[in-house]
Order: structure tokens, then C-alpha cells, then sequence
């Protein structure tokens, strides 16, 4: 079943074509690689999946068309984006990061903190709970709270995720998880995407590390100068030679 | 026994010095309380505060003149205080900060000049007087001010406890993060535009009804009350206080009009004429200001770490 | 025609004075809210070299250019720069201009107090001019302010100076890789923008009472002729300058006189809400 439909999707800066017709079709429960050199457009093609830049062509999630929503009514519907740099919330704590996820809580209406009052407090519990289960689930609970300023890089990405997973997202599409990541806990974070994926959750990965997308991933789909190259299983991807030109010819 | 009555004398002197600073503090922690709430918690760089401040206390007063019963004008002129935020901000919220910054004191200004000027209306530059004040003929009116003063610091009280509510419910915790990067609550599915405008309105209803407060103890309304200087000493209450921090707003009002009152003492030890005090102070306040900013841009009671005023 | 005369004569000034602030907003990336009372500090300076100093306008001109550029470069050097070694934030600039404005300002009421002044120089009797009168002074404010404004053009095209501000305003980090010395250009930028704005504040006594207050009034019609000009772009800054200040004064005949400056509030937050570069960005 397909929960992600791009069809012909362009956005163009002025003369710079960042995205010059691109199609992709994702499959629910499946992991669908993006890769290509630095300037294809794989950030700019999640901006406009994730809606925070509008350009032509139609995007349809879950059945819906959502290239003309605003950012956040995108992310209601199930889809949820993390940014290549981590933004965590730096004057926040880890935990009030995480707690901010969740959809459909009563307590962010202004009138329900007085007039629902129990209700909110036992919501505030529940997610309460939820945020330390993820927060173990990553290994990062004796942070739950520290100022998300302090974290280091690679916290800092880890709670990028475990946010991203806070809201229980359908989609999940993520920029760059393994960037600046070591070893030992990009392992990890490969486990944990097969966990997920397991339980039903979809993937859009971009990523420059190949041999890791090329493991976790069904499919994967380049992408360069704004159009995707081609699109195929780790295994045919890895023998293209027009990839390997692509790679080659475009990092000089 | 000499000394005693003596001493006794003298506070009677100085109490209704004391009742004066306590009733203009509590006034203004309420202003600046709801400026707090639009640039502590939520980011939202406005400096046409005052336009609020303008338009509670002259609706409440113009309302009442006109044969309005004095309830029904306070929650009207609270109300369309909490109007006009949500009017300045559907165009405006969307601009970037210095653009925010530069539209709101230019609303400010504009409507300052409308009061002026529409006399059939506001009376102009003569002012509004002779308007009703809460159980005026109830309380004596030696007494009045010190009904005041429990009443403000009653209602002080409520909106503190109710905004600190606020900020520690999940919807506080939006704001926060809008606060900080709007990108973020965006992503993750927060409407934050109607956020910021929430911001802007309630900020301007606790305005407006600060400066109905300002009418009934003033008991007189002109539009040289609202100049922009105004939404300046806000600014500087809740900076000096400490952004963000509700409780350093309300000391923050105490220490500034203190300092205010105080330095109108000096001045009759110090032979300097009325303009050059005035303009002292405002020295003063412009110093201290740039210096907060500069130096200490937490304040009193402001945390280093939920600090969104330097990178 | 009155009107258009009064028009041309409030829009150089605007114009000129503009520019610095138009300037300064793009190479530092702050808006300024003391730039008004730069100009009025101008101001006040010529009226002290001229009334109580006895000497000519010309003298007090270059007086109190020199004064105010000496003045905003000590600020510079106490306060901007340091704050830009902490990387402090716009929002952090904006409000420290603020207080600088208030103790500019006050600075002006205590030491001349808030009653309005004027230039010690004689009174002479205006032209007709197609119906309208038109006074050598304010001959002389639109000559000396396109002269200027002349000057800075060649400034800005011919000289390394002005190349440098240029690659400046244009893209801060690419010039400082290429070596340019960001805070000697900022340096010059204060200068050149400053001494502008003195020029303007100067002139502007001449046409008007000279009172603390007049920079800040100038203040709301500068930040419209910088938004409608592009900011960063001195000439249309300049054109901007010009349409507000008649626009201004040619909705006196529709408008009541004291909604004058709704006028420049009205226009620049239609263009910020329609195309927030400006108007006037091809001006170039």
C-alpha cells in the first residue's frame, strides 16, 4: 500500500533548478533511501514533502494531497521531518523537548488548562510516561533533564529521533541520521529503525553514508542535479555504474 | 513617649508615599506582565505595548461617560484591548522581528495621534475625567486610594497565579518553543501562528486592563499618558526583572518606581530644575537598559540557559 | 505646489538622513532606533556652535558633522563592537539602541530643556515660485542634500571605500574571507552614514524648530523610506525618501495635518506586508 505519492515536483530558486521534476512512490512499512551528491536536492525535495517550501507538482500522503498545506498541518496527518543540523529546543529540557510531540493534547488549548483540568494533568502523565519509554529506548534517560543546549552533537541527534518518534508519526523522514555519528551508535540507530519498521512505521532516509542506507534500506532512490537518476534495490543500486558517475564525477 | 507619637506622625507622612509607589507598581506588574508574556514566553518582539495600555483605559472611561454601567465598560475595554492585539496581529505576526519591532511602534504612535486628534471622540489633548471608579461612593474617600491598592494587588495576585499556570501547562510549553525556533513546533504539528496571535491577545487584554486600572487611580485619561515611553518602562520592568520570569517582572515595577519616586525626593534636596530630573531619570533608565543588555540580559531572576537574547 | 515644495524639501532630509540608517541596518543587520536622535544631537550641535558660539552656519555644519560622527564612533567602539565579538542577537542590538536613544534624548532636555529653538541667523523673505513661496532656506536644504547624495554616489562607485562597503552590505562572510577588514568598513559605514544623517539634522533646524523630540518624529518616516527603498540600497533609499516626504505633505490636503506621519506608517506597512524588499530594489 503506498503512503507517499510525489509526482513531478519542481521548485526552482530564481535560475537554480533545485528540483526539476521528481517522482518517488513509497510503500507503507518500508525504508526508501535517498541518496546522491552534495546539491541534488534531497533537502529541498523533504522541504517540499514536509511543506516548509511550496514549488509545483502534487504530493499525495496517505491518500491525501498536501502540497499546498502549511508545515504543520502535514505533520498532523502522520508525517514528521528531522532537520540535517539537530534543532533541539536548547532552552528546554530534554524531556519538555520530547513532551512537546504528541499530537492532540488537551492542555495546548488555552481554555482547557482551567476548564479541563484533571483531564490535562492525566494526559500530562500518560506522555509523561511515553517520553521516558523512548528516552530509555535511546539510551538517554539520565539526560531526561538537562537543557537540550548541553547535549553533544550526537545526543543532540538522538533526541532529533526520539521526538520525531514522540509524535507517532506514519512517516518518518529523516535528514542525515548517521552524520557525524560514530560507529557503535549509528549501529544503533540502524536497530532502532529496524524495531520500528517492524511495527509498521515508513522511512525516508537521505543519507551520504552508503553502506549504511544501503543496509537498512528497501529501496533507495537517486537523485542528482534536482532529478532522480534512478531508483532501484540497495543490491541494483550498488552495481549502477550511473551511480558511481554520478558520485564520482559530481564530488570531483 | 515623645518619640513614639513622633514617629507614629511620620509614617502618616510617608504612608500615603508608600500606598502611591505600591498602587502605581501593582499597574504597572500587570502592563508588563502581559508584555512578558508576549516576548518572555513567546518571542514576539512588540513595541507598541502601550497602544493596549490606550485603548483599555479609554474605552472603560468613554463607555462609563456615556451611561454604561462601570462592569460592562472594564470588560469591554479588556476585551477590545484583546481585539485590537488580535487585529495588529493577523498582518503582522508573519513579518520577521525588526519588522515586528518597527510596525507595532508605528501602531502605537498612529494610534496615539488619533486620540489626539479625534476630539469628537476621545476629547483630544484635554483628556477624559469625571468618569465612575469602583465603589466610589461606598468607600470614603480618604480611604479610597488604600481600596485601591488592596484591590490591584488582589487582581496583581490572580493574573500572576493564572500566567504561571499558563506557562507550566503544555500550552506554555508551545509558546516556549516558538520562542525559541519556529521551525521545530511547526514540524511537529503546532498551528504557530495561531499560537503567537493567542500571545498577542492575551498580552493585550492584561494590557488593557492595566490601564483601566490607570484611569480609575489617575482619575483622569489623556493621550500624553500613552506616549511610547511607555511601553519602554515595560520593557525595562521585565528586562531588569528577568525575561521570562513572572516574579521578576513584579520586582522589577517595585525597584523602577521606586527609583522613580525616590529620585523625585532628590530632587528637592538637588538643584536641578523639573525638566533636567525627569530627564536624569530617563538617563538613567536608557543607561541601565543598554547596560542589562549588555552585561546581564538575564536580570534578577532570569535563568542563563532559557535565554533566547544571544547565540 | 506648496505643498510639493514642502514635499521635496521634508523628502531630502528624509532622504538624506536615511541612508545611514538604511546602511547600517544592512552591513550590521540591526535596526537602529537611535538614528533619530543622531540626527536631532546634529542638530542641537549646530545650534550651539551658532547661538551660543556666534558662528556662521557653515562652521556650525561642519561642527556638528564632525561631532556626531565622533559621537556615534565612540558608541561603536564601547558598544557595538563588543557586542558583535559576543555575537549578540538582533533582538539584543534593537533594544540596546533603544536605550541609547532615550539617553541621547535626554541628554538633549537636560542640557537645553524641551522648549523649541532656532538657528541664529536672519530671517529672509521666501520667493514666488509658480504660486508658492519657496525660502532660501529651503533652497538650500535641497541643494546642499543633492549634493550630498551626489557625493556619496561617487563615494560608493568610484572608490575602494565604497566597493568594499558594497561587497559588505552584499554577503558579511564572503567578504570577510576575502580579506576585507569588517570592522574598518563597519567603522567607515558609521561614518559616512552618520555624517549623512548630521547633515540632514542640520538642515532640518533650519526648516524646523529644533526640539528633543524631532529625531524621534523623523524616526517612523526614515524606517519607511529605508523598507520602500530596499534596505542596504542608498539610492533607493533616496527615492523612497522622496516619495514619503511628498506623500506626507501632499495628504495634508486631504488628511488633517497631525496624520502626517500615518501616512509613512500606512505606506511602509503596505509594503512590507506586499513585497517586503522594497519598491524600490531596481534602484540601483
Amino acid at each position: 500500500m503506498e503512503i507517499l505519492s510525489v509526482k513531478n515536483v519542481k521548485k526552482h530558486f530564481g535560475g537554480v533548478k533545485a528540483v526539476d521534476g521528481c517522482s518517488i512512490r513509497i510503500e507503507t512499512g518500508t525504508v526508501m533511501g535517498l541518496i546522491g551528491p552534495n546539491g541534488a536536492g534531497k533537502t529541498t525535495l523533504f522541504n517540499l514533502i514536509s511543506g516548509f517550501e511550496k514549488g509545483s507538482g502534487e504530493i499525495t500522503f496517505k491518500g491525501m494531497r498536501t502540497d499546498k498545506l502549511p508545515p504543520f498541518k502535514i505533520a498532523r496527518c502522520g508525517m514528521v521531518r528531522t532537520f540535517q543540523i539537530p534543532r533541539a529546543l536548547s532552552k528546554m529540557t530534554v524531556l519538555e523537548n520530547l513532551l512537546l510531540a504528541p499530537k492532540t493534547q488537551h492542555g495546548e488549548r488555552i481554555w482547557n488548562v482551567w476548564l479541563r483540568r484533571k483531564s490535562v494533568q492525566m494526559q500530562e502523565n500518560t506522555i509523561k510516561e511515553k517520553s521516558r519509554e523512548i528516552l530509555e529506548f535511546f539510551e538517554i534517560s539520565h539526560l531526561e533533564d538537562e537543557y537540550a543546549g548541553a547535549l553533544s552533537g550526537g545526543q543532540k541527534k538522538l533526541l532529533e529521533m526520539a521526538r520525531a518518534i514522540a509524535i507517532d508519526p506514519s512517516l518518518m523522514m529523516l535528514d542525515e541520521p548517521f552524520a557525524g555519528v560514530n560507529p557503535t551508535l549509528a549501529r544503533k540507530i540502524t536497530g532502532y529503525i529496524d524495531e520500528l519498521r517492524e511495527g509498521g512505521m515508513t522511512f525516508f532516509i537521505i543519507e551520504h553514508d552508503i553502506p549504511a542506507i544501503t543496509k537498512i534500506s528497501d529501496k533507495i532512490t537517486v537523485m542528482s542535479e534536482g532529478k532522480v537518476l534512478t531508483e532501484g534495490t540497495p543490491d541494483e543500486i550498488r552495481s549502477n555504474p550511473d551511480v558511481l558517475n554520478v558520485y564520482l564525477g559530481g564530488e570531483g | 513617649m515623645m518619640g513614639l507619637t513622633g514617629s507614629a506622625g511620620c509614617f502618616d507622612a510617608i504612608l500615603p508615599y508608600i500606598v502611591t509607589i505600591l498602587l502605581i507598581s501593582s499597574i504597572y506588574a500587570i502592563f508588563a506582565l502581559g508584555l512578558n508574556l508576549e516576548w518572555g514566553f513567546t518571542g514576539l518582539l512588540n513595541f507598541g505595548h502601550v497602544a493596549f495600555f490606550a485603548i483599555g483605559a479609554y474605552t472603560t472611561v468613554l463607555l462609563n461617560l456615556w451611561g454604561c454601567p462601570l462592569v460592562l465598560s472594564i470588560i469591554a475595554g479588556v476585551a477590545l484591548a484583546g481585539f485590537f492585539g488580535f487585529l495588529l496581529g493577523i498582518p503582522t505576526l508573519r513579518l520577521r522581528v525588526d519588522y515586528l519591532a518597527i510596525v507595532t511602534i508605528g501602531f502605537s504612535e498612529v494610534l496615539r495621534f488619533i486620540l489626539l486628534n479625534e476630539e469628537w471622540l476621545t476629547r483630544g489633548p484635554f483628556g477624559v475625567y469625571g468618569f465612575e471608579r469602583p465603589f466610589q461612593d461606598v468607600i470614603p474617600y480618604q480611604h479610597y486610594n488604600t481600596f485601591l491598592l488592596i484591590l490591584y494587588v488582589a487582581i496583581l495576585v490572580a493574573i500572576y497565579a493564572s500566567l504561571e499556570r499558563l506557562m507550566h501547562s503544555p500550552w506554555g510549553r508551545v509558546l516556549k518553543s516558538i520562542r525559541e525556533d519556529e521551525s521545530v513546533p511547526s514540524a511537529l504539528g503546532k498551528n504557530v501562528f495561531w499560537y503567537k496571535i493567542q500571545s498577542l491577545m492575551l498580552g493585550s487584554a492584561i494590557a488593557g486592563l492595566a490601564g483601566v486600572l490607570l484611569a480609575f487611580y489617575l482619575q483622569y485619561v489623556s493621550p500624553a499618558t500613552f506616549k511610547p515611553i511607555e511601553t519602554f518602562h515595560a520593557w525595562i520592568i521585565i528586562i531588569l526583572g528577568g525575561t521570562a520570569s513572572n516574579r521578576g517582572t513584579i520586582v522589577g515595577a517595585l525597584i523602577l518606581w521606586t527609583f522613580f519616586s525616590g529620585t523625585k525626593f532628590i530632587s528637592r534636596l538637588v538643584p536641578l530644575e523639573s525638566h533636567q530630573m525627569g530627564a536624569f531619570r530617563m538617563i538613567v533608565i536608557g543607561l541601565l537598559l543598554m547596560l542589562l543588555m549588555m552585561y546581564k540580559p538575564e536580570g534578577i531572576f532570569g535563568k542563563k540557559e532559557e535565554l533566547a537574547l544571544s547565540d | 505646489m506648496q505643498l510639493i515644495i514642502n514635499g521635496l524639501v521634508i523628502g531630502s532630509i528624509i532622504a538624506l538622513t536615511a541612508i545611514g540608517l538604511s546602511m547600517i541596518y544592512k552591513t550590521l543587520n540591526f535596526v537602529n532606533f537611535a538614528h533619530g536622535d543622531f540626527v536631532a544631537f546634529a542638530a542641537y550641535i549646530a545650534l550651539l556652535t551658532n547661538v551660543a558660539f556666534g558662528m556662521n552656519l557653515a562652521v556650525a555644519f561642519a561642527v556638528a558633522i564632525l561631532a556626531t560622527v565622533a559621537l556615534g564612533v565612540v558608541v561603536e567602539k564601547l558598544v557595538w563592537m563588543p557586542m558583535r565579538r559576543k555575537n549578540a542577537t538582533q533582538t539584543t542590538l534593537i533594544i540596546i539602541s533603544i536605550g541609547l536613544a532615550l539617553v541621547l534624548r535626554n541628554i538633549l532636555i537636560f542640557v537645553w530643556g524641551g522648549d523649541t529653538q532656532s538657528y541664529n541667523i536672519p530671517v529672509r523673505r521666501g520667493f514666488d515660485f509658480f504660486g508658492a513661496v519657496i525660502t532660501p532656506n529651503q533652497i538650500l536644504v535641497i541643494v546642499t542634500a543633492f549634493f550630498l547624495m551626489f557625493l556619496l554616489h561617487y563615494l560608493l562607485s568610484r572608490t575602494k571605500i565604497g566597493k568594499a562597503m558594497r561587497a559588505l552590505s552584499d554577503n558579511v562572510d564572503l567578504a570577510r574571507i576575502s580579506g576585507i577588514d569588517t570592522d574598518r568598513v563597519i567603522l567607515r559605514t558609521w561614518v559616512i552614514g552618520l555624517g549623512l544623517a548630521a547633515a540632514g539634522g542640520v538642515l532640518y533646524g533650519l526648516v524646523t524648530a529644533i526640539r528633543p523630540s524631532m529625531g524621534w518624529f523623523l524616526l517612523l518616516p526614515m524606517f519607511a523610506a529605508v523598507i520602500l527603498g530596499g534596505i542596504g540600497n542608498p539610492y533607493g533609499t533616496i527615492a523612497g525618501g522622496m516619495v514619503i516626504g511628498l506623500s506626507q505633505e501632499l495628504s495634508t490636503a486631504v488628511l488633517p495635518t497631525e496624520y502626517k506621519f500615518a501616512v509613512s506608517f500606512i505606506v511602509m506597512t503596505i509594503v512590507l506586508l506586499i513585497k517586503p524588499e522594497g519598491i524600490f530594489g531596481w534602484v540601483r
